[in-house]
């Protein structure tokens, strides 16, 4: 029978050796550095999501 | 003389107003709980709570829908400078009709930050069920109600690859964090996603195996295909939630198509 770890992914315990508030606190850390290196909060396209319309994409209001 | 304990509301908006500044994410919940919205943290944010996510750029979440929650929301939302993007408007019957209404944040610090907000996703109960069962997580002052891991998953089974995954590391991550509760073995049971997680939980658990293969068919076979066929099986499962998915979305995805051509006209 397989041990209960080694199905999970070291990384992944790594993650929830965290507290929940240790992980948001990691996010936002995260967050920070993605929007400080440029990042985009635009959402990825993704031609499977219901909502793969152009106007979704753009950071302007449409309404 | 009051009892001290009579300041702990007190307190408790005192530093919920000092403290709104550290993060600008953090800003979001607040105003929500300053506004007394009824939501629930879903999404990316809530599988980082649970341990499931490292990252996501949006917030997402579930309210109740009735005209007061929505004008709090409303409020809630101007106060960060949100605006209402693609379609449809916030309103109780696009809501309740399963649609999804999308926010732009505009207010420093936030800008361009996405929210999302639902009140009826496919597979989850009305929103007093999925209330009952949330948790709570207590962050910098503020008691943040997440929606309950159970729920999480089947908000999560969508016709989407990306979606997958979570659901995937949200159940592995209940079970390893809670491996002792009784009460939430049939969860596992109904909704873990690898062969190896299976064998598992049907060796220990084989008495309730009968029960739950009329909700899953697949526990059934546990026992007797090799970890190929389980995979194989795992996916069928998988590919029926995603056609059942893009069926619930068509009717709402031509109302979309139907909203933006009202629009151009």
């Amino acid at each position: 029978m397989t041990g209960q770890d080694d199905f999970f992914e070291t990384e992944e315990n790594a993650w929830i050796a965290l507290t929940p508030v240790q992980r948001m606190e990691t996010y936002f850390k995260l967050f920070e550095f993605y929007r400080a290196a440029g990042g985009s909060l635009a959402p990825e396209r993704d031609s499977q999501s219901p909502f793969d319309f152009a106007e979704y994409y753009k950071e302007s209001v449409v309404l | 003389m009051k009892s001290p304990f009579l300041l702990i509301p007190f307190f408790q908006t005192a530093y919920l107003f000092l403290s709104m500044t550290t993060h600008p994410i953090l800003s979001i919940y607040h105003a929500l709980l300053k506004h007394r919205v009824r939501f629930l943290l879903m999404g990316g944010q809530a599988c980082i709570f649970y341990g499931a996510s490292e990252f996501t750029r949006d917030s997402d979440f579930c309210v109740f829908c009735d005209q007061n929650n929505l004008l709090a929301l409303q409020n809630a939302l101007a106060s960060l400078q949100a605006e209402n993007t693609f379609f449809p408007l916030l309103e109780e019957k696009y809501l309740l009709r399963g649609h999804a209404c999308h926010f732009i944040c505009r207010k420093e610090g936030l800008t361009n930050f996405r929210i999302d907000i639902m009140a009826k996703m496919r597979n989850c109960p009305d929103f007093e069920v999925l209330w009952q069962d949330r948790n709570n997580f207590f962050f910098e002052g503020m008691t943040i109600p997440v929606m309950g891991v159970s729920h999480l998953v089947q908000a999560k089974k969508t016709q989407r690859d990306k979606d997958w995954p979570m659901v995937r590391r949200l159940v592995e991550e209940d079970y390893r964090q809670h491996r002792d509760d009784a009460k939430k073995i049939d969860f596992w049971l109904l909704e873990c996603r690898t062969p190896e997680m299976l064998r598992e939980l049907v060796g220990q658990f084989s008495d309730r195996i009968h029960l739950l293969s009329l909700k899953r068919p697949l526990l059934l076979i546990v026992n007797t295909s090799d970890i190929n066929s389980l995979e194989e099986a795992l996916l069928r499962e998988e590919l029926n939630e995603r056609q059942a998915d893009r069926a619930y979305w068509e009717p709402l995805k031509k109302e979309l198509e139907q909203m933006r051509h009202d629009r151009t006209r």
